[in-house]
């Protein structure tokens, strides 16, 4: 017999030429009937599965209780509040259909939207509202209703009377907070912990299947109040730790869509022909927290001196490759009151650090632990930066990069010196941002730094109740000088919101917080 | 006389025996694998001794408006994410992982030999206790077992140390006792021992020497292993901390830029593979010097 193994490689040049032929013959039909996958206003078509990867998994839905994104953008597709915002951060009517508020801004009268029922079919009614706000308010959490709220009533078939004892500005933008969802009433005679295990509540989704330390899937509502929608008939979190894996298994077609897209990657992202990548102005604010019960970190001309020695251009050049804007202020410009344009922010002047250093209690420098997530590329360069910058004033950051889950325990705790994270504001207020990261007596003790001023405490009570305009800019202005001269953080950078699918998924809504609106999506082919 | 003519006559050569070199230096001069693997391994210690003159950059100092560009006369492998240039990075993380890889490998050697040697010649419940000892840690997968105690003791240089010096020493111990086992029941042995030598002295004098080479060839083999493995750890962020340039976080660093700046991943890979090959070689050529098997 004949070796057949020498006209092997002949045989493989031969397909490969014919490969090659079709595929030229194909492309040049595809030139020919053009952008099947990429118009606009094409019909969206029922079914398919998405698949989005996310760097964190769901580990609860009880909503009054979270506050981080991994669990907030699951807990918002399944529950849903009386009003929300759009894409460009406008409060829109959602459950609630209309409303309206008294002159005095104490009495908010909604009315609820015909025809909304939970996922098992049951109708949403006044009382589910009542039950849901009242347990939220005696919870508290991370995110409580902060408002001054004097009652919640019921008011007929589809009314909600809320009666606030003093005008509180943000209480609209507050309730459209994913932690202000509705859900049935006693949680239908279950307990808590079984009823959030199997969370039951008017979203375009419901939980199928969910895995706390893994993958969580979700199918549509078939009793979704808006006809038709969801069109997919699954979405898959899938849980993929590290952000460089994320991309690659797009590239890859193993999931069409992420949650969190390198900043290094956009570029190449954006030149596959296969891939779609939005990019959302964010409320989001990329900064370094400093623990103010450090030692060192307690001093404010360490802080001061740390704020001064850090080049915020270079460090968003050289990390978010253009995708992201210098952070001048707390509160991005994506938000009212914004001071990002006012000049407030201590300048890089590595002289002036020196100086304001030797003016502190530490004026040789000090070694000190910079902590951050493992698997994030950005803040694994941010911190080498600051690492290198702080060095050319004496002080000398080791850096701490430990696994995420132990990242957020740690900084749950207080447990850290300094560290790189992001703020979030969860609805379309200041007050949102300020009361998260400079309220000593709020959940998070201004954001785990545990800062302390009582000007901003002041000033803080002050916004909350004066009615939007000129005067509530100053409030808000006023404190964000404050917060950069005290610099119990430095903000760095306004990441946008980036996400990329593979192109044949159509109309996802992103929002600024960062979450995906998924009822208007489809999948084409 | 007869005149007749005969054939040629053809002198046989004679029977091939092996006349080759016969002392360590003749044959290793003759080894072409071990020069070679030498004269690699002799650039690259050299290039990481020097070092500090090579390098045109400081490896930590950042131009953070000059990242990724490509080679050029300036940088001739061009710059990283932050401005830093790779070419100064590549040496001084040499340097590092070199430095690293030649420590941690020596608490290793020396408790491995001993504790084979000891183990190899004494015997009895010694012996069994020793190789229980290595099958209990034989039994770990390697970077399982190194992972877990870096955790424990801390990521950086000295977890490094302290994984190797815990893990690395039972493969010298299961050569080593085999070998000493062999030779303890030679002629050689007994006539140390008859002759009134004390077994620590048999075993200094007399057996380490004989069973030194074989280590030495091993060590060349683990010196690349805890290269490779400090090279990993510092790819899962667990090895050499920032701002030390270490070729591993190189690797892990560029790994965003693959499709676009292959070279900022490829070329601290390279110094890898070469440094690989260099020791191979050096340990392959040794090996064959002193014709161990």
């Amino acid at each position: 017999m004949t070796d057949p193994r020498p006209l092997r490689p002949r045989r493989a040049l031969t397909v490969a030429a014919l490969a090659v032929a079709g595929l030229i013959v194909l492309s040049a039909c595809s030139t020919g009937t053009a952008s099947t996958g990429t118009t606009a206003d094409a019909e969206p078509t029922a079914g398919g599965t998405i698949t989005l990867g996310r760097v964190a998994s769901v580990t609860s839905f009880d909503l009054n209780n979270e506050i981080t994104a991994n669990n907030a953008f699951a807990i918002d597709k399944v529950f849903e509040p009386l009003v929300a915002f759009d894409a460009d951060g406008q409060i829109i009517p959602w459950l609630a259909s209309e409303w309206t508020i008294s002159e005095d801004g104490l009495t908010y009268a909604f009315t609820l939207r015909d025809g909304v029922t939970f996922s098992d079919g049951t109708e949403l009614t006044p009382a589910d509202v009542v039950f849901s706000l009242e347990r939220h308010l005696a919870v508290g959490g991370p995110l409580p209703l902060d408002a001054p709220i004097g009652s919640i009533v019921a008011d007929g078939d589809a009314g909600v009377t809320i009666t606030l004892t003093e005008a509180y500005t943000p209480f609209l933008a507050e309730l459209s907070g994913f932690q202000n969802g509705i859900f049935p009433a006693d949680f239908q005679g279950k307990s808590e912990t079984d009823f959030f295990a199997d969370p039951i509540g008017t979203g375009p989704f419901v939980v199928s299947e969910w895995d706390p330390a893994g993958d969580l899937t979700f199918a549509a509502n078939e009793n979704y109040w808006e006809s038709g929608q969801p069109y997919i008939d699954t979405l898959v979190y899938k849980l993929i730790a590290d952000d460089t894996q994320l991309t690659q298994q797009l590239k890859a077609g193993q999931i069409n869509a992420i949650d969190e897209v390198n900043s290094a990657d956009v570029e190449s992202l954006k030149s596959s022909a296969d891939i779609t990548v939005e990019t959302v102005g964010s409320w989001e604010i990329e900064q370094m927290f400093m623990n103010t019960t450090n030692t060192y970190f307690g001093d404010r001309n360490v802080r001061r001196a740390i704020a001064m020695s850090l080049d915020r251009d270079g460090i968003t050049q050289a990390t978010t490759f253009g995708t992201a804007e210098v952070a001048n202020s707390l509160i991005p410009p994506t938000i009212a009151s914004s001071a990002n344009d006012e000049g407030y922010a201590l300048d890089f002047d590595v002289d002036a650090a020196k100086a304001e250093l030797a003016k502190s209690a530490y004026p040789d420098g000090f070694t000190a632990t910079l902590l951050i997530a493992s698997g994030n590329s950005l803040r694994a360069q941010e911190a080498q930066i600051i690492q290198e910058s702080l060095s050319k004033i004496g002080i000398t950051i080791e850096i701490e990069s430990i696994d995420i889950a132990a990242f957020r325990a740690r900084f749950f705790a207080y447990d850290f010196d300094a560290m790189l994270n992001s703020g979030q504001s969860d609805y379309p207020d200041p007050d949102a941002l300020v009361s998260f990261q400079a309220d000593p007596a709020g959940f998070s003790k201004s954001y785990w730094t545990s800062y302390e001023n009582p000007d901003v405490t002041a000033l803080l009570d002050e916004g909350r109740t004066t009615a939007d305009g000129a005067d509530r800019d100053a409030i808000y202005l006023e404190i964000q000088k404050i917060l950069a001269e005290d610099v119990p953080y430095i903000p760095l950078f306004y990441p946008s919101t980036l996400k990329a699918t593979s192109s044949t998924v159509h109309d996802l809504t992103v929002l600024p917080n960062g979450s995906i609106r998924f009822q208007d999506a489809w999948i084409s082919e | 006389m007869s005149a007749v003519s005969e054939p040629p006559v053809t002198v046989p050569a004679p029977p091939a025996v092996r006349t080759g070199p016969q002392t360590f230096l003749a044959r290793a001069r003759r080894s072409p694998t071990l020069v070679v693997g030498l004269a690699m391994t002799l650039l690259l210690l050299l290039s990481a001794v020097f070092a500090p003159w090579l390098a045109p950059f400081d490896p930590s100092a950042q131009n953070l408006t000059g990242g990724l560009l490509p080679p050029s006369a300036e940088h001739l492998l061009g710059t990283d994410q932050l401005g830093r240039d790779v070419l100064s990075r590549i040496l001084f993380a040499g340097r590092t992982d070199l430095r690293i890889a030649f420590l941690a490998a020596i608490v290793p050697f020396v408790v491995g030999v001993l504790l084979g040697l000891v183990s190899g010649y004494f015997g009895g419940t010694l012996d069994y206790l020793i190789g229980r000892l290595v099958d209990t840690v034989i039994a770990f997968p390697f970077y399982v077992i190194v992972i877990s105690i870096v955790f424990a003791v801390g990521t950086g240089e000295g977890g490094i140390y302290v994984a190797f010096a815990l893990v690395g020493w039972v493969g010298y111990t299961r050569v080593v006792r085999a070998t000493t086992k062999a030779l303890r029941g030679s002629g050689w042995v007994a006539a140390a021992r008859g002759g009134g030598l004390s077994h620590g002295r048999v075993i200094l004098r007399h057996l380490l020497p004989n069973i030194l080479p074989q280590a030495v060839v091993l060590l060349m083999t683990e010196i690349i292993l805890i290269m490779v493995a400090v090279v990993t750890l510092g790819y899962l962020g667990l090895g050499v901390q920032a701002p030390t340039p270490d070729w591993g976080t190189m690797i892990h660093d560029g790994q965003a830029f693959i499709t676009t700046k292959w070279w900022l991943s490829a070329l601290p890979g390279l110094a890898v593979i070469y440094t690989g090959i260099s020791l191979s070689l050096v340990g392959d050529g040794l090996g064959d010097a002193w014709r161990v098997r």
